[in-house]
């Protein structure tokens, strides 16, 4: 039984447009395993994994499910032959309860018995341990719920071969344990679960073997036990690569932006700030770290001017000594023309910083575009700085005139934070500023953000990877449910310790003291 | 293994990266001569003229003689100016429909000059009202439901779409209450009528098109507000974290596109009906929508595109008026409705690719 | 009294022909398709079930009744379905701009009714109408006549049988739609698309469908109009375009909800006709301008509901998330 295989690969190729995204690859998976997929971002893996559950077709190649040819045409089609796939982001329907979801798009008799369903809902979380509510709508859930409530899915329809498409990302480490726990139950009821993810350990801890991809390409596949995490990221990256992103000291650390007691609440009135207080100095990263959701994106944009409903106070103080600033209460445009220079990378690039139809040049001027003389738009600058930032960045574009959502997201990235750093801050704010993008460029925004701390810019950098904050920030804030739980120093801090904060709802009081004496210590760094 | 072979999709589409100018041309081409064709096939079988006979009815019916061309050039000119009005709130995603609201609310306003004070004043100052208070009328008729969109997101297609119906009934009232004696006819008074240009009664509106396809090209393309619609447009978030106030720059628009469509009910008014009624602008209100949205709100291809559907509309009102037993004018609908088609279907072909089974696409 | 009974006979068939408009667009924007050519489907499925029911009328000295109910109801359906096959092909085969296809659709439905009746005229040589007076007898026979009960009989009774049937399938929609496992995909098609598929749903499968038969719904809508409310009678000047867009508007009104339709069809009807109604039954002499302000009144109510409808928040309430937007599945 071990030993069977339940999925074999032949030199699948597909190509959307000019772009290959999975060239030739030829792999297997065996029954009652758990495969890693591993990869960098844009390595193919979820193009993989969508031609195996009927979301793309082929170009070319073939696939074998339990020795038998099979043409994956639809979803159905994966259905039918036992597989199912956790995307990463979650095909649910918002307004349909936990059951509504599980029974979607089954055969059956055309009127529904919903009675039955739970049932046979209730049967399986209890074979497997899961906790789910079928009542439950799926806008009230939350993301673990929600991630819960897929696998339910899957299995529910008899799947043999579950896809998990980085099932970790969104997760608490306590979260994580508690599905590795649950897949662990799935392999040992013969079932092939593969994971796709960039997390190392994760593979190490969870995996029996490895099947690494690289731009698109197979490289090869490893029994977990036989390898380690440099041996793997090494077949990952293709190229030995220094673990080590480098961190200069803080020098000179001057009060930047005092954040004090800022609170925040959305549209539906539910708070999303709670009494944040931090300070941020120039001359040091100030890494914020949380689960997705934890009031991240809000706690930038209150300081940007982009909240509408923010109490508290966010006092910028200048490098030179002038009078300081409140921006709170302030629009982005008022910020701007009193002379504080913020500069704010958003979580979506191109939802929200940048304008996809537009080529470079436009979207520089999209801060600036206001002056000069009045009526008329004024090119010549914003192309001259276009130029300057794809030549000093090496962003790979055709023209400065090209869409910049043709360009790829690495190009994007640079594009953004080019325009943000040409503006000269004195703050510089970044929301998961290296998103989707491949190790080499990655490294190459850290550079850049290390540059403006040597300038003596406050860096807030919000990030996902616990590993990335710790070896790029000199502190690091956690949010949990929109309050500070905690302020750590970087250097000393451990993985497990950042964990613990950001699961600890309202812990803010033990949080901010373990904070604030590192930072006293700043000078003595 | 054969038969799984055989359930490969017969054919995939390929998203093109861009297309060579002179290929876009030749789509566009093979989509109006196939629409050209339609066109034919349905009047050979409405009539029983041979192909020849139509098409040449057709163009004779367009360039025939002085009246039948400045006809097809005026008629090419209101839906283009209408079109050019729509453009910009179509840029900025403001699905305004309510072209023919806005020509009817422009309308009234000039027509309340001329009912009023057409006697009293001179040419020279009573244009120029008209033609203001029209723009403004019109710019209104599209402000109010801008407002409720920004305020409550409100849906503007519909909101626009009633304001037609509003239109329609308040120039009914007008109708019966400015002039019970002569509701159909026209407010005849001194003042009030656009003045002929090089002896052409229509010359103005020319002049009015011209200029407002150059205005609105420079006005998209090269100013700071033409700017801040297409970011509000497309990315409405990134125009948030610029500073740009969403809020200002929609009621700006809609009122500017509201009031272009208001200068149309100034030119039927004052140059072409010489009267209100609720059918001015026949229509044009979505035609000029569809117009706007092929020509990718560029200027000049809306000219273009403005020019062929009046060809079809007075080809079809030709070959109407040699069987007029068996036809009406609907039927240059029909035809318009035809050519719209074809010309939104070929966009896709525009867009996409069609491989077929088998066939490799290795090359772009 | 008698003023009163008529507005609400007048309402309770306007109304219908809002319902089958407003169901017909329900079913479609379930499948996230915002139709927006309803009034051209509606133009479409008049004429066809007129003008067949016209033709073979003329072709036989004695109908028969079957063939009179169903050949215009099937000729109706079938036009205004080939009119919602047109759209889907257009929006989902073509990727062509949903709002743009409507009024296109619109556009083209309107020219080729009021084509077809210059047609029929030319036929018959009468100068304003044509009429099928055999099958308006069929259609338009109820309960009322033989049972004579009075002001119940005439507010309740005096409709043709498809007066009623819209108000069953108001309620068998909702069933569909609430309790069955189509009902539910189709839902999922409307909500999210990508999920929808995901789940092995023929996402363009079912937009396809919705949206010709929702069409086809709309045609009825246009046929009742026509045999019903217009007595049997076809005219060049019809005012079903203003129908269509009550209808669209309606589904918004009415949450989506099939069952919220039924009431919601027959009070907007009330108001429409309130114009012509209310002076006579208050007493009040009121010019003839002024009743034309008057019959603004439904396209006023109609943007107020449109203002309500968008402060609401309740998600149950709002329209399909995805509705007006285009799935392609391989898009990247």
């Amino acid at each position: 039984m071990k030993d069977e295989i339940a999925v074999r690969l032949n030199g699948i190729t597909k190509r959307f447009g000019s772009v290959t995204a999975n060239d030739g690859v030829t792999m297997d998976v065996r029954r009652g395993e758990v495969l890693a997929l591993l990869g960098e971002n844009g390595s193919g893996k979820t193009t993989l994994m969508n031609m195996l559950s009927g979301i793309y077709f082929p170009d070319e190649g073939t696939i074998e499910i339990n020795g038998v040819p099979a043409s994956i045409r639809s979803p159905k089609d994966a259905f039918d032959l036992g597989i199912g796939m956790i995307h990463q982001h979650f095909k649910l329907v918002d307004v349909f309860t936990a059951a509504e979801n599980i029974v979607l798009g089954l055969p059956g008799k055309s009127s529904l018995n919903m009675r039955a369903v739970k049932e046979k809902i209730r049967a399986i979380s209890e074979k497997y341990g899961f906790l789910i509510d079928p009542d439950r709508k799926v806008y009230n859930m939350s993301v673990s719920e929600k991630q819960t409530l897929e696998i339910v899915k899957v299995l529910y329809r008899g799947a043999d071969i579950l896809i998990l498409d980085e099932p970790t990302a969104v997760l608490t480490p306590q979260e994580t344990e508690r599905l590795f726990a649950v897949i662990r139950n799935m392999r040992a009821d013969g079932k092939s679960i593969i994971i796709i993810t960039h997390k190392l350990h994760e593979v190490m801890e969870i995996s029996d073997r490895v099947a690494i991809l690289r731009h698109g390409q197979y490289i090869t596949t490893l029994e977990t036990k036989d390898a380690d995490e440099r041996t793997l990221a090494e077949a990952m990256v293709g190229e030995k690569l220094s673990l080590n992103i480098e961190r200069p000291k803080p020098e000179g650390l001057v009060r930047r932006l005092e954040v004090s007691e800022l609170s925040c609440v959305n549209a539906e009135g539910v708070p999303t700030l709670r009494g944040v207080s931090f300070t941020a100095y120039g001359g040091e990263i100030l890494g914020i770290a949380g689960i997705s959701g934890c009031g991240q994106k809000e706690l930038l944009e209150s300081i940007a001017g982009l909240e509408q409903t923010v109490t508290g106070s966010s006092v910028l103080y200048y490098p030179d000594g002038g009078e300081p600033e409140q921006l709170i209460g302030k629009t982005p445009r008022e910020i701007r023309s009193l002379g504080v220079a913020l500069s704010f990378v958003p979580e979506d690039r191109l939802g929200m910083g940048l304008v996809g139809s537009m080529g470079m040049t436009d979207n520089m001027m999209l801060k600036s575009y206001e002056s000069g003389a009045p009526v008329f738009l004024h090119k010549r600058e914003p192309q001259q700085l276009a130029e300057s930032v794809r030549d000093s960045l090496g962003v790979v574009t055709p023209s400065v005139t090209t869409p910049v959502r043709r360009l790829s997201g690495g190009n994007v990235q640079k594009v953004l934070v080019g325009r943000e750093i040409a503006e000269a801050p004195t703050v510089l704010m970044t929301a998961y500023a290296v998103r989707g993008l491949d190790i080499n460029t990655s490294y190459a925004i850290y550079n850049l953000l290390n540059e403006q701390k040597k300038k003596g810019v406050a860096v807030i950098y919000v990030g996902e990877d616990i590993d990335v904050l710790l070896e790029l920030c000199d502190r690091i804030l956690i949010l949990c449910g929109g309050a500070v739980s905690g302020i750590v120093d970087a250097s000393t801090a451990t993985k497990e310790e950042i964990g613990l904060y950001m699961t600890k709802i309202g812990g803010a009081e033990s949080g901010t003291s373990g904070g604030d004496p590192a930072m006293k210590g700043g000078d003595k760094k | 293994m054969k038969a799984d072979a055989k359930r490969e999709p017969a054919l995939r589409l390929v998203k093109r990266d861009s297309i060579s100018p002179a290929r876009a041309v030749i789509v566009r081409a093979v989509a109006i001569i196939a629409a050209l064709l339609v066109c034919g096939i349905f009047f050979i079988t409405v009539t029983d003229s041979s192909i020849i006979e139509i098409y040449s009815a057709m163009v004779s019916g367009t360039f025939r003689n002085s009246i039948t061309i400045n006809t097809f050039f005026r008629e090419a000119c209101m839906l283009l100016i209408i079109a050019i009005g729509l453009a910009p709130a179509f840029k900025m995603s403001f699905w305004n429909v309510g072209g023919q609201g806005q020509v009817l609310a422009g309308g009234m306003a000039a027509a309340m000059w001329l009912f009023y004070l057409g006697n009293k004043l001179p040419n020279a100052a009573i244009l120029p009202l008209m033609f203001v208070s029209a723009a403004i009328g019109g710019g209104i008729w599209a402000i109010i439901p801008a407002v409720f969109r920004v305020k409550f997101s409100t849906n503007e297609t519909l909101f626009t779409l009633m304001m037609n119906y509003i239109a329609i009934q308040l120039v009914k009232y007008l109708r019966i209450s400015w002039s019970p004696i002569h509701a159909l006819g026209m407010i005849q008074r001194k003042s009030g009528s656009l003045p002929a240009l090089f002896g052409n009664a229509d010359g103005l509106i020319y002049v009015i098109a011209a200029v407002g396809v150059v205005l609105m090209y420079i006005y998209m393309n090269k100013t700071k507000q033409g700017y801040e619609i297409s970011v509000v447009g497309e990315a409405p978030n990134t125009a948030r974290y610029a500073g740009i106030s969403e809020l200002k720059v929609i009621l700006r628009t809609a009122f500017l596109s509201g009031a272009v469509c208001g200068i149309a009910g100034f030119l039927y008014v004052s140059a072409i009906d010489h009267t209100i009624s609720e059918t001015m602008g026949g229509g044009y209100g979505f035609t000029a929508v569809i117009v706007a949205w092929l020509a990718k709100f560029n200027p000049i291809f809306m000219t273009l595109i403005s020019m062929l559907i009046s060809f079809v509309r007075s080809g079809s009102s030709e070959i109407v008026s040699r069987n007029t037993t068996t036809l009406d004018s609907s039927i240059a609908n029909i035809n318009i409705g035809i050519f719209l088609f074809f010309m939104l279907g070929c966009e896709f072909f525009l867009n996409y690719k069609v491989v077929f089974r088998g066939r490799k696409d290795a090359k772009k | 009294m008698n003023t009163l009974i008529s507005w609400l006979h007048s309402s309770i068939i306007y109304g219908t022909v809002i319902m089958f408009g407003a169901l017909g667009e329900t079913l479609t924007e379930k499948s996230g398709h915002l139709n927006l050519g309803v009034p051209g489907l509606m133009y479409l499925g008049g004429f066809a079930g007129f003008a067949s029911a016209f033709i073979y009328e003329r072709s036989t000295e004695n109908p028969n009744t079957v063939l009179l109910i169903l050949i215009p109801l099937l000729c109706a359906f079938l036009a205004a379905m080939l009119g919602g096959l047109l759209y889907s092909f257009m929006t989902v085969t073509l990727r062509a701009n949903q709002n743009v296809t409507g009024l296109a659709l619109t556009s083209l439905g309107v020219g080729i009714g009021t084509f077809g009746s210059a047609r029929l005229l030319s036929v018959t040589g009468s100068q304003s109408y044509s009429v099928a007076s055999a099958t308006s007898a069929v259609y338009t026979a109820n309960l009322n006549s033989v049972t004579n009960l009075g002001a119940f009989g005439q507010i309740f009774l005096s409709y043709g049988f498809l007066t009623y049937a819209a108000i069953i399938l108001a309620v068998l929609m909702n069933y569909f739609l609430m309790h069955t496992r189509r009902g539910l995909n189709l839902r999922a098609v409307g909500e999210n698309p990508g999920t929808a598929d995901a789940a092995g749903i023929n996402v363009t499968l079912y937009k396809y469908i919705a949206t010709s038969v929702g069409g086809g719904i709309c045609g009825i809508g246009g046929f009742y109009y026509i045999i019903e409310y217009s007595s049997g009678k076809w005219s060049s000047q019809n005012s079903l375009e203003a129908v269509g867009w009550l209808a669209v508007a309606l589904v918004i009104f009415s949450t989506w909800k099939p069952k919220n339709t039924i009431w919601a069809s027959y009070l907007f009807a009330l108001l429409f006709w309130m114009a012509t109604n209310l002076p006579a039954l208050t007493g009040i002499r009121i010019p003839t301008s002024v009743t034309e302000l008057l019959k603004m009144t439904p396209y006023v109510v109609t943007i107020l509901v449109l203002v309500i409808a968008s402060t609401r928040k309740k998600k149950e309430n709002q329209g399909p998330a995805s509705l007006g937007l285009s799935y392609f599945r391989e898009e990247r």
